[in-house]
Formats: structure tokens, sequence, C-alpha cells
């Protein structure tokens, strides 16, 4: 958030200026307020990255929470106490409206707080009017949510109001014309962490890492692996705390990225060394499953209760009761696990291997080639295959052809999106989209059925339990039955989603960024 | 963006003092609010000590040769906006008449700040006229304060009425009791019977307080001077009755 604001001079003392400046117009000045603002967004900064900040301001002693735009701007606010988490448990108000859509599932967490005095003014003009505002911040320190802290800079902001630029042009022109002060755009925020060593945005689930076309491939494919191997220890805590259920869901795409990784590029690292690994990681993405499965019925649980007469909604609480507990104990073995010795083990070994330098290794051809030499193949051929498999594709095709060319789909999404820095960045985000339209679309089939499964095995196990009452089970039958049914739905639209992926102009733009150059013969299937 | 207007055939009760308040509370509870002063006499302009001047004028406004967003002025309170009124609103009916389509014609001049607020308040001038039929296509909501009088209930009827038979599109009526004053026998009888017969009748009511108007003294909203006045308490009462009724409507 970068806003409009002076910077006093270190031998300035603020409150002498401040009397003095006072005296030249008609201010309105409020008495210094003790002030904490405590800077809000989720782990993988969703508010940050809209450009928007959520804070929780305390006014001498008077709590509010505070939603803002990147210039400063009141967005929202709202008198909750309590320290925000998730966006389900704040009030139906208007702050929780513009929040939802932006952090979704995942937890507000603390990020910094600052700590200080904080003087209003307000310019009045001749009707007692306010036209400009002015906030003096005083002996202000970042604090970070471990207790470090750090001393940050005095400074004064300057908040105009609608309507009233004349004030703003002559109020800037009185200060920027002070020698105690100089004009500086202040993002409170990214100052409070550059003062703890530390920048907004840190961390994201997506893939963005620069390759060099100079790497050869089996540098590529190290640093590929290192960087999920990085977003993969970053997920640790926060799935084991049970914070909130994206850190598993990033913690295990990096493991799938991982084991994709290294089944498609099979012979850039020596096999033999590779096997314990392919094992460890096979593991890591067994144990995971159970808790992310329980996550995600929990998280699809409003949808559930929407799919039902309004008569029987209430009949699904048992069935929700029983997710949660059994979430709670899948979430306590997993966090076990990825505590214990094998974890640790695997992930130390891991890292010690990608960090490991290797001379060119005359059994491994391949891994000395420029990578995108390397990357042009495998893209290329995952396409064909996925083309070939969609058009074998007949509305009398059994599920399982669907499920083959889901994963197939995958594999040419992580390759894509492994390479990207390779191409022209528009030509791989329009491929990118033009592929995620029908894996959403492979992705739904395959949800669906599951899920319907699952409701007949999860009526089982809670019948065994005697944790099934009759209407329970009843609406849980009803919900198979509505998920079947929009399975079936997908099927139908399956036909119109490829026949758009493999569309001609895809067709051209894969061939002509990965295609063979010089065999122009090389044909559509 | 919710639109809400006060409106009433009749003057002088309590329409301005309704929008201000209640727009205040909006604002207070965190909502991006926009006030429209449509009323030449610029009174709820007066109050937020703003200057009852528009460039361009109305014409302008609905011409689309002024945009609604750049003749918007913050108000002392956060959140809270204002498009001032101008004196030539009082020839408003005249500019729409020259128009097209002009019962639209507000609708369309609101647009672009439909995703800048989150609710619009607009104050209307009293009177039926081309403007007040904007207004009510423009309106989610019309709040028609109503003085517990024989005279008064005649104009909602009169509203009621119209809204059955001229109107262009169905009309949310939102009337309250308002300038109620308990030592009244008749304030006290109307106010007991009438709910009885409109059943959209809010049961919040407004006393006649002189605090509401000392708003006038202060310019100020009565939140900011006698926030736990009689007549504070009961817009607040009154705007969280509307507010339930507006989530009830949204949910339908």
């Amino acid at each position: 958030m970068q806003t409009h604001c002076y910077l006093f001079n270190e031998q300035c003392d603020v409150e002498s200026w401040l009397n003095l400046m006072v005296k030249n117009d008609r201010w309105q000045q409020e008495t210094w307020l003790d002030t904490q603002t405590t800077y809000y967004d989720t782990f993988d900064w969703r508010l940050y990255r809209k450009h928007t900040t959520l804070e929780a301001n305390n006014l001498d002693g008077i709590p509010e929470l505070a939603f803002r735009a990147a210039n400063g701007d009141l967005l929202a606010r709202s008198s909750y106490t309590e320290e925000p988490g998730f966006v389900w448990d704040l009030p139906a108000d208007q702050l929780r409206q513009q929040l939802e859509p932006l952090i979704k599932m995942r937890r507000l967490l603390p990020q910094v707080t600052v700590r200080g005095r904080q003087q209003n003014l307000a310019l009045l003009n001749s009707d007692g009017k306010t036209v400009l505002r002015l906030k003096v911040f005083s002996d202000h320190q970042a604090i970070d949510p471990g207790g470090a802290q750090q001393p940050l800079r005095q400074y004064l902001q300057i908040l105009p109001v609608r309507g009233y630029r004349s004030a703003v042009r002559r109020i800037d022109a009185l200060l920027s014309s002070d020698s105690f002060l100089h004009a500086a755009t202040v993002d409170p925020l990214a100052d409070a962490l550059s003062a703890l060593g530390r920048s907004p945005a840190d961390y994201s689930s997506k893939l963005d890492l620069t390759l060099q076309p100079t790497l050869t491939a089996q540098q590529a494919l190290r640093n590929i692996l290192r960087h999920l191997l990085t977003t993969l220890k970053a997920n640790i805590d926060g799935t084991c705390n049970d914070i909130d259920s994206e850190f598993l869901h990033d913690l295990r795409v990096s493991v799938r990225r991982t084991r994709s990784a290294l089944s498609q590029l099979k012979g850039l690292l020596p096999g033999e060394e590779l096997a314990p690994f392919r094992e460890g990681f096979a593991w890591l993405g067994n144990i995971t499953g159970p808790t992310r499965d329980l996550d995600v019925y929990l998280l699809k649980y409003a949808d559930y209760v929407q799919r039902l007469p309004e008569n029987h909604r209430q009949d699904l609480v048992p069935f929700h009761d029983f997710l949660k507990q059994r979430q709670t104990g899948e979430q306590k073995t997993l966090a076990a696990l990825l505590q214990g010795a094998k974890s640790s083990k695997l992930l130390d070994h891991w890292q010690d291997l990608l960090d490991q330098e290797r001379e060119p290794d005359p059994a491994l051809p391949d891994a000395e080639l420029p990578v995108k030499k390397v990357a042009d193949r495998r893209i290329w051929k995952l396409y064909k295959r996925s083309v070939k498999e969609g058009q074998a594709i007949t509305s009398e095709t059994p599920a399982e052809a669907l499920h083959e060319l889901r994963k197939t789909c995958k594999k040419l999404r992580y390759l894509l999106e492994f390479f990207q820095s390779l191409y022209p960045a528009n030509d791989m985000a329009s491929l990118i989209k033009a592929l995620k339209v029908l894996q959403d679309n492979l992705g739904d089939f395959n949800d669906f059925e599951v899920q319907s499964e699952a409701m007949h095995s999860f009526g089982l196990q809670m019948a065994k339990m005697k944790k099934a009452p009759p209407a329970t089970l009843l609406a849980m039958g009803m919900l198979a039955e509505s998920l079947r049914h929009q399975q079936l739905q997908t099927r139908q639209e399956f036909e119109r989603r490829f026949a758009t992926f493999c569309a001609d102009q895809n067709y051209e733009l894969f061939h002509q960024l990965f295609g063979r150059k010089k065999g122009k013969g090389a044909s559509k299937t | 963006m919710t639109v809400l207007a006060t409106y009433n055939i009749k003057g002088g009760v309590g329409k301005t003092a309704a929008a201000v308040n209640l727009a205040y509370l909006a604002a207070r509870e965190g909502a991006r609010t926009l006030i429209w002063d449509l009323d030449p006499q610029g009174a709820a302009t007066y109050y937020f000590r703003v200057k009852p001047k528009v460039k361009g004028g109305g014409k302008g406004l609905v011409n689309k040769k002024r945009q609604a967003g750049d003749l918007v002025k913050g108000t002392d309170y956060p959140l809270l906006d204002l498009l001032p009124a101008d004196f030539s609103y009082r020839h408003l009916d005249i500019h729409l008449d020259d128009m097209n389509k002009p019962t639209a014609a507000l609708r369309k001049v609101l647009k672009p700040l439909r995703s800048e607020y989150d609710y619009l308040f607009l104050d209307c001038p009293p009177s039926i006229s081309l403007v007040s039929e904007a207004v009510f296509e423009a309106a989610d909501f019309l709040l028609v304060p109503i003085i517990p009088t024989t005279l008064s209930l005649r104009t909602l009827d009169q509203l009621m009425t119209f809204s059955r038979e001229k109107s262009v599109k169905p009309m949310n009526l939102l009337p309250f009791f308002s300038m109620v004053d308990r030592r009244k026998n008749l304030h006290r009888e109307i106010t007991a019977n009438l709910p009885n017969d409109i059943p959209a009748m809010l049961s919040s009511e407004i006393p006649y307080a002189s605090d509401v108007e000392k708003m006038g003294v202060h310019r100020a909203v009565l939140g900011s001077f006698a926030g736990r006045s009689r007549g504070a308490l009961a817009y607040e009462a009154l705007w969280t009755e509307i507010r339930q009724r507006i989530n009830g409507k949204l949910a339908d």
C-alpha cells in the first residue's frame, strides 16, 4: 500500500513542528492517540496481491477492522473485536462480503504489528467543513509476530477528502518547501516488514521460477525440483498445526509435481539414485491423502447442504460431525508422520542430492542437452498423447478412459508450468488456459464420481459406528444421487470442451512452440 | 449497490433528517455510502457543510456531460460521500422531459457509481413529478416518512395508488412514522392502528425531538453531537429494521 506522505528529518521535534504548523490555517487538532495496527493476510498474501490490506486497529483502546485499497482508501470497516481468522467467523457485513472472494478458505494470519502514537488533524474551510486530513505518526515500532522489534521512521500522511483537490495542492506546496520534511510514498506494511528484514508476498504456491535457456536439462530439472522442495517445506508447519486446509493442499501439489517431474523427465538424473526418492515421495503422497480427502468434503459441505431440499438440510449435520471428527484424527496422525524421522530424513537427503554439484555423466546423454530441447520434446509428446487419448473417447467409452486422459492432461499441465519461462508468456498463458478448461471438466467428472461413491462408504462406516440416524443416511443417499447426476452432466459437456482444446489454433500454437521444426509432415494425431 | 430513496409527496415530514442519519449509520457500520441531495433547497448538503453547487448543474448530470463521480464530495464522516444539491435541480423536470426515456435518466446517471458504493441514499424533493418517477425507477426501496396525521395518511394513500396503477416497476415501499409526538392523542391513535392496515409499515418510529432540529445548528449528523439521544437511538433502530428488510428482500 503506497500513500501520499512526508518523512520528518531525524532531528525534527514533531510536536513543536506541529504546534507551529497549525497556527497558519484553520486546523482541528485531536490529542495524541496510542495506536496499534496489526496487518493480517493469508499465508500466500492473497490480500496484498490484490493491492489491499486488512488492518486490525486499536486507537486508544477502540478496536476496529479496516480494509483498505492500495492508496489507503477505506473500502470497508467493522467494529469486530475478535482476532480475525476464517472469513466465515466474521460478522455478515460489508467487510466480510469483500473479503470472501479474495481469501476464500484461507485463514487470516497476523503478519506484522506497528505500535506507536498518532495525531489526526483536519483542515477546515470557512464553513467548518473538513477538506483535508493529516495523520502524524511518531515513535513507531514494527513488531514481528515472534516479538522482535525495530523502530520506524516518523512521517505524516495526507488523506485527501474527495472533491477538495485544491486543499491538497495548497498543503502540498506548503509541506514540500518545509526543510524538516521530504515527500515520499510510504507503504506502511512493506516498511514495517522491511525494518524486520522481511518482505510482503514472500510465498506463492504458483510455480513462478525463471529458467535461463542456457541451462542444461539437468540443471533446469534440479532448479525445478529445488523450487518444489522449498514450497513443500514452507507448508509443513502450517499443515502440522492445521492452520488452514491450503497448507496441505499446496504441500500435496508440490509432492505431485515432484513425482511428475521425476517420471516425465527420466534420464536427466541417475535412475538408481532416484529410486528411493520415488518411493519416498509416493509415501508422502499416500500419507497426506486421507486428511486432504476429508478437508475437501468439509470444504464442500456448504455446497452439499444446498443440494438438498430445505427440509432435509438439517439431517446432514451428523455427517458433518463425522467428517470433522475423522479429519481431526487423520490430521493428528499426519502431523506425527510429517514431523517424524522418515519424513525429515527424506527431505534432508533430497535437498542434499539436489544441491550436489555434478560432473557430466556419459550414461545420461539427455542431461547435458539445452533445456529447451528436452522441454520441446517432452511437451510435444504429451500433447500428442492427450489429443490421441481424447479423440478415442466416444459417448460409449467407459469412464476409465476419461480418467486416463485426466492424468495425461495433468502431466502436460505440469510440464507447461515447469518450462513456461522458456517460451513467450502470452502463448503459454493461452495454452495453459485452454488446457485448464478441459482439465476442469475432467476433474469434475472424476470428483463427482469419487464423492458420490464416498457417500456410500461414509454411510456404511457411520452406520457401523451407530452414528447415522436413518434421516441422515437418506439425506446422504440423495446427495450421492445429486452428485452422480451432475457427473453425467459433466460427461455430456466433455465433447465440446475437448473439441475446443484441440481446435486448430491450439494445435498450431503447440506445434509452433514445441513441435519438430523440420518435419513439416507431423500429423495432428 | 442498494438504492434507497427517502420520499414523500408532502414536505417537512423528516425526509432529509432520515436520509442523512440513516446514510451516516450505514457508513458507520462499514458500508461505502453515498447520499445524493436531489432537493434544490439543499438541506442535506447544508448539514454536511458542503456548498450547494454542482458544476454543469442538474442538466449536465442527466445529459451525461458531467460524470457523477467527479462531482462527489467527501463528508466529514468516513465512508460517507455526498453528491451535493444545486439550485438548478428545480428545473430537473424540464431537462428530463426533453429526454427520450426521462424516467430512466437517474438510473443511468448512477450506473458508474454502482461498483463504488454499497448504499446510495436519494434525498428527494417533495411533490410528484418526473423527477420522482425517475427516483421510483432508480430506487430499490422507497423510505416514506409519515407524520401520524390525517393529511399525511392521505399522501401515503396517493403514493400506494400511484405505485399500483402508474409505476413502471413494482415499488418496495417502506413507510415509517416520523416526528411522532406521543403527547398528541391523534398521533397515539394513528400509530396504534395504521400498521394493521399496511403490512409493509416499519415498526420503528422517529420521535419529534429537539435534537433532530438542532442538526441545523450543528450542521452535523445526530450521531456526531448527540449519539445517545432519543432521536439518534430511534434512527439506529430504524436502520436495523431497514437493513433486515433489505436482506430479506434480496434473499427472496
